[in-house]
């Protein structure tokens, strides 16, 4: 292995009550790769995504993110991290409604710490097609540049890791292979790994050897 | 994207929502604007028109018509007494200074007030131009009445019969103005003051009987010159008789021969001590009556008291209505922007800064509503003033700050934020991870 890899899983559970719902005895990704997380509804890869974000405190186990001690930290300390080295799309994009596009990018880059950049917002927008939005409320856009704005705040602050629960499962083949493209485009653009969580067998084959968890095949 | 930014963002995307909180409180603020003004003006007026004033003597009736009559100018006089009769009474040492007021006529409703210059004093009335007047059938004018009237000095008018305006005028008896008074602030402003015997003297040619009154008014009214009585000799003519009477500052141009009226003498005290006697003194003396200012006033405020009560129930209750509704829809807020907060915790919002824009929303409805009262308020009271003033000669304005509402921005600012307290600490506490998953 040349590079250090930026995510180690060590022996990591989690248990809701008594129910295990993830088991990760070891798991590695490399900084700058790209990487599935493929696994039928239910089997744990929203609460992986949740624990690499720092939002779930697993049941046990280690992880290290770009040397950050996940596991380890205070809410606190998690918070603060994720704020500047986390960019995250979800499935429902979780646009703010009462901001326009812009300002819920303005919005994103108050509470990541980072000093309130238009032009990189304009730029950002403008790398993602979605250039003449900005002064849009979120319920006058498309799926499709909603999605595209989504991605774009997740990128803003140029994040150390980018996580993507379920992007695709609502767009029919063609958005399906658009919104990957424009997630790994946007990753190495602000040097981000790339994490995709799905259950959508359509897009196994973009990625290389992916986490397979819950016994999906 | 600051909190507050934030804040107005939210607030402009549900403007109903957000107008209906605000006017609803704004309503109960300005009912205790309105209450605030309205009580302090009252107040303030009564206390400073009967300042000075120990004791009114008067004819038999009510004491607060009394009171009313003579020491604010706003009801009309339960009769007159004779001079005779409060002379006896006037004599006694107790009394400081005896102040004579002879009522019964009006200027375009301003009264015509005859009085002694003491009554000047009294209320510290000062000059403004002119001299204070000298011969009967000359007249000094309150501040307003001047202005009202647009009367100047050396300028005639006639009185009418009645306090209202609108009675017949003594077309043979016309003031001239002599003097014009600075604003005392007091009921003085809207009088026209002149000696006693002035008003003696426009009332020499009324006739008593009301029959032959409404015969004389149509020729009176059209011409000045019919004037059927001869002049009496003036009342001043007199005064040499009752200077054998040693009290000291008493004004002696009421004193005058049996059978003259006046309507009250405003009574100052020698000592405090009189007020246990004196009152009583003057009421066995069969034709009077005494009234005093101070308890008058305190009943007539007990009185404003509970309508003032009533209305800071209706004020509670809206304010606490505006309460309830601005934590309901704050609790609905929470709901609506669930996965916004959720989202914001993601980005890297602290619990901490969440709660704090909770409280700042929800703090910037109470004060727009605060501050939106107190302009609802001043205008409300700005208004009912005017009408007050045209229908009850009584004066009130809108443009007047009492640090009191300092303190209701300060209490709104407190109730928006007890308000927001507990949404606040549920936002604060909410976790994220499964908002964000949901699918
Ligand atoms: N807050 C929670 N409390 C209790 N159980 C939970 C909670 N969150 C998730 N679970 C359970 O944990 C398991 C894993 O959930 P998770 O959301 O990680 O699955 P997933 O692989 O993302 O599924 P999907 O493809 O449907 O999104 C599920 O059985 C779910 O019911
Ligand atoms: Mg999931």
């Amino acid at each position: 292995m040349t590079t250090a890899p930026l995510i180690s899983a060590e022996a990591l559970t989690h248990r809701y009550a008594d129910r295990v719902v993830l088991e990760l005895p070891r798991w590695q990704v490399d900084t700058g790769g790209h990487t599935l997380v493929l696994g039928p509804s239910g089997s744990g890869k929203s609460t992986l995504l949740s624990i690499l974000a720092g939002l779930l405190s697993p049941t046990s186990g280690k992880v290290l993110v770009d040397g950050f001690d996940i596991t380890g930290a205070s809410q606190r300390e998690r918070d603060a991290w994720r704020a500047r080295k986390v960019g995250f799309v979800m499935q429902r994009l979780h646009l703010i409604s009462a901001l326009t596009v812009e300002q819920n990018l303005a919005l994103a880059q108050t509470l990541a710490g980072v000093e309130r950049d238009t032009a990189r917002i304009r730029d950002t927008l403008a790398k993602l097609g979605v250039a003449g939005k900005a002064g849009q409320r979120p319920h006058e856009l498309s799926v499709g540049e909603a999605q595209r704005v989504a991605i774009a705040r997740a990128v803003l602050h140029r994040p150390a890791l980018l996580l993507a629960d379920e992007p695709t499962s609502a767009l029919d083949d063609a958005s399906c292979d658009a919104a990957l493209a424009l997630l790994e485009a946007a990753a190495a653009e602000s040097g981000a790994t790339l994490i995709v969580a799905t259950h959508d067998q359509r897009i196994k084959s973009r990625f290389g050897e992916p986490l397979l968890l819950g016994g999906a095949a | 994207m600051n909190i507050l930014q934030l804040v107005f963002a939210y607030l402009k995307h549900r403007p109903w929502l957000t107008l209906l909180n605000v006017l609803l409180l704004a309503l109960g603020i300005a009912t205790l604007t309105v209450m605030l003004l309205f009580a302090h003006q009252a107040e303030d007026r009564l206390r400073r028109d009967s300042k000075g004033v120990d004791l009114v003597i008067g004819a038999k009736g009510s004491p607060l018509q009394l009171i009313l009559s003579t020491v604010y100018h706003i009801d009309v006089p339960n009769g007159n007494i004779k001079l005779a009769d409060a002379e006896t009474v006037l004599a006694d040492p107790m009394v400081k200074r005896a102040i004579p007021l002879a009522l019964g006529d009006s200027f375009q409703s301003f009264r015509i007030v005859g009085t002694g210059t003491a009554f000047l004093e009294l209320q510290n009335a000062k000059l403004a131009e002119g001299v204070v007047w000298k011969q009967p059938l000359e007249a000094v004018l309150g501040a307003e009445a001047a202005k009202k009237t647009g009367l100047k000095i050396g300028a005639r008018f006639i009185g009418s019969h009645g306090l209202g305006g609108g009675g017949e005028g003594h077309v043979h008896a016309p003031y001239t103005v002599t003097g014009i008074l600075a604003p005392t602030g007091s009921v003085m402003d809207r009088l026209i003051l002149t000696s006693v015997e002035s008003v003696w003297k426009a009332h020499e040619y009324e006739t008593p009987k009301p029959a032959l009154a409404d015969l004389l008014k149509g020729v009176l009214a059209r011409d000045p010159n019919v004037a059927p009585k001869q002049e009496s000799p003036p009342a001043q003519a007199k005064k040499d008789d009752h200077d054998h009477h040693d009290h000291d500052g008493h004004d002696h141009s009421a004193h005058s021969e049996p059978g003259k009226e006046v309507t009250a003498f405003l009574v100052q005290y020698a000592s405090p001590l009189a007020v246990a006697v004196f009152p009583r003194m003057v009421q066995n003396t069969g034709a009077l009556q005494a009234a005093q200012p101070a308890y008058e006033t305190a009943r007539l405020l007990s009185m404003m008291g509970f309508a003032l009560d009533a209305l800071r129930i209706f004020a509670g209750v809206l304010i606490l209505a505006s309460a309830l509704g601005l934590f309901i829809a704050l609790i609905n807020a929470l709901n609506e922007r669930e996965t916004d907060l959720a989202l914001m915790r993601l980005l890297g919002a602290s619990p901490a800064r969440l709660a704090a824009q909770a409280l700042a929303e929800s703090m910037t409805l109470t004060l727009a509503g605060a501050i939106l009262g107190l302009v609802l308020g001043h205008a409300a009271t700005h208004l009912l003033g005017q009408w007050l003033e045209a229908t009850r000669q009584v004066q009130m304005t809108g443009m007047l700050w009492l640090p009191e509402e300092w303190a209701l921005i300060g209490g709104a600012l407190v109730l928006g934020f007890l308000a927001a307290l507990w949404p606040a600490w549920r936002i604060s506490r909410q976790d994220v991870a499964p908002v964000l998953a949901r699918r």
